[in-house]
Parts: C-alpha cells; structure tokens; sequence
C-alpha cells in the first residue's frame, strides 16, 4: 500500500468518524466540536487531490467561520429545559436505516457507472489558475457571490435585530 | 490498491448519507445546521475528486462557489435560529410549525 493511499484512508477515517459522530452523539455541544475532525479529513483529502487552495479555503471558511458560528449559535441558544430535551433524537432507527438505504444506492450507482479518468499531474499549485479563473471565465458569478454574501450579512444583522420597528 | 475516482465519490456518498441521517433526526435546529454542512461538504469532495481525475480546475472554482454559499446558508440559518429561541425559548425543529397549513 502506497503512502498515498495510506493517506488517504486515514483522512477517509477521519472525515467519516466525525461525521458519524457530529451526527449520533446526544450533546449539540459535541457534535460542533466532532464536526472539526470531520472538517479537517475532508481538508486532507482536498490536499491529497491538489487542491491545495481549496485545503486553505476550508480551513479558514469552515474551521474559522462556520464551526466559531456554530458553536456561538450552541452558546446563545442557552441551557434551558427546553434545549436540553432536544438531546434525544426522533425516529433514530428509521433515520439509520433511511442512511444505509441510501449509501448502498449511491455505491450500486457508483459501481454501475464508468468514468473515463482524464488526470491531471498532482503537485503544482491550483492558486494563480484558481485566480484567473474567477476572474476571468468566472467573473460575473465572482461578483454575485460578492452580492449575495453581503446581502447574507445584512439580512442575518437584520434578522437578529431585537428593537423591530 | 491505488486510489482512484471511485473512492473518492464512495466516501462522498457516505459523507452524504450520514449528513441526511443528521438532517432527518435531529430534532435542535443547530444538528440539523450540521447536517446540511455535511451534505455541502460531500458534494464539494465530488467535484474535487472529478477535477483530480477528469482535469480542468473547473470543479474547484464550482467548489469554492459551493463554500461560499455555504458559509451564507450558516449565517442567515443561524440568525433565524436565534431568532426562533428569542421568540420561543426553544429550538425544536418538530415544534416550529406556526406555518404550518
């Protein structure tokens, strides 16, 4: 077995553990924190394709950004009786089975299907090509991304806006 | 055994399954959040492991549209939920159904 795919089954146990974790563990506390071992495999799996910017950009957008949100979210929505009922889950046989039904689907379809790999040698950098993409064939997206996160920012302000008019 | 497209999508079909087992049994509206981060991340793994094996940076700038959005998705998300514990004390997803028809 190569180093590569080594590598590889280690993050694929890293990103699938936390995800089963962030998923079936009763506390909302703990599935945010199992959420970061889930994020950091999916990140070594990004860096062991070469996508080296999108490896950084799932540090900062997801470890920096959506897990703090997440967890203030965790922090703000309190420790009152009627949270903490939430730890048990509905119908968690039926959502399992509902899972499994699905992941065995997806691989039948997976394994039925056939994809010509083209390949491209891993080991250069992605970013500059990454950059002139955006800004290049992908400007216009480029920009409603732009319009759309401040948009996001505005209403989110606006949402938690308690003196409502 | 060398590591090919195939694994890369397997372990993004996974990814996606459990993210769904999130978003169906969770009833606090933070875990059901976490659900659906999940399933953005399995669909981000798909397009990083076409553009490895298929070529083209295509895919990865398709991903960090998908990121993006995804970190937007959270803030409003949160915000509603905030909102949601202001008004009711309580974040269940099974109780909030004031809209219900």
């Amino acid at each position: 077995m190569g180093i590569e795919a080594l590598l590889f089954w280690i993050f694929c146990a890293m990103t699938v553990v936390g995800g089963l974790m962030a998923v079936l563990v009763p506390r909302i506390v703990h599935a945010v924190f199992s959420l970061l071992l889930c994020f950091m495999g999916v990140t070594g799996i990004y860096a062991l394709a070469g996508a080296d910017f999108l490896a950084i950009t799932q540090i900062v957008v997801y470890v920096g950004g959506v897990l703090v949100l997440l967890a203030f979210g965790v922090l703000l929505t309190g420790r009152t009786a009627e949270v903490l009922a939430l730890r048990e889950v509905r119908h968690r046989k039926l959502g399992i089975a509902i899972g499994a039904l699905l992941f065995a689907g997806l691989l039948a379809a997976l394994r039925a299907s056939s994809f010509v790999p083209g390949g491209r040698p891993a080991g250069q950098g992605t970013t500059a090509d990454i950059g002139r993409l955006l800004l290049g064939r992908y400007i216009i997206a480029f920009e409603f991304a732009s319009i759309l996160l401040l948009v996001a920012l505005v209403g989110a302000a606006y949402l938690v806006r308690r003196d409502k008019a | 055994m060398t590591i090919g497209l195939f694994h890369y999508l397997g372990l993004s079909a996974a990814l996606f399954s459990i993210g769904v087992v999130g978003v169906v049994t969770r009833r606090n509206a933070i875990g059901v959040l976490i659900g659906v981060e999940l399933i953005l991340n399995s669909a981000n793994i798909n397009l990083v492991g076409f553009s490895r094996f298929a070529g083209g940076l295509d895919a990865q700038v398709f991903a960090i549209f998908v990121i993006v959005l995804a970190a937007a998705e959270a803030a409003v998300a949160l915000a509603i939920i905030l909102q949601l514990f202001d008004k009711r004390s309580d974040v269940d997803v099974d109780r909030a159904s004031a809209l219900k028809g």
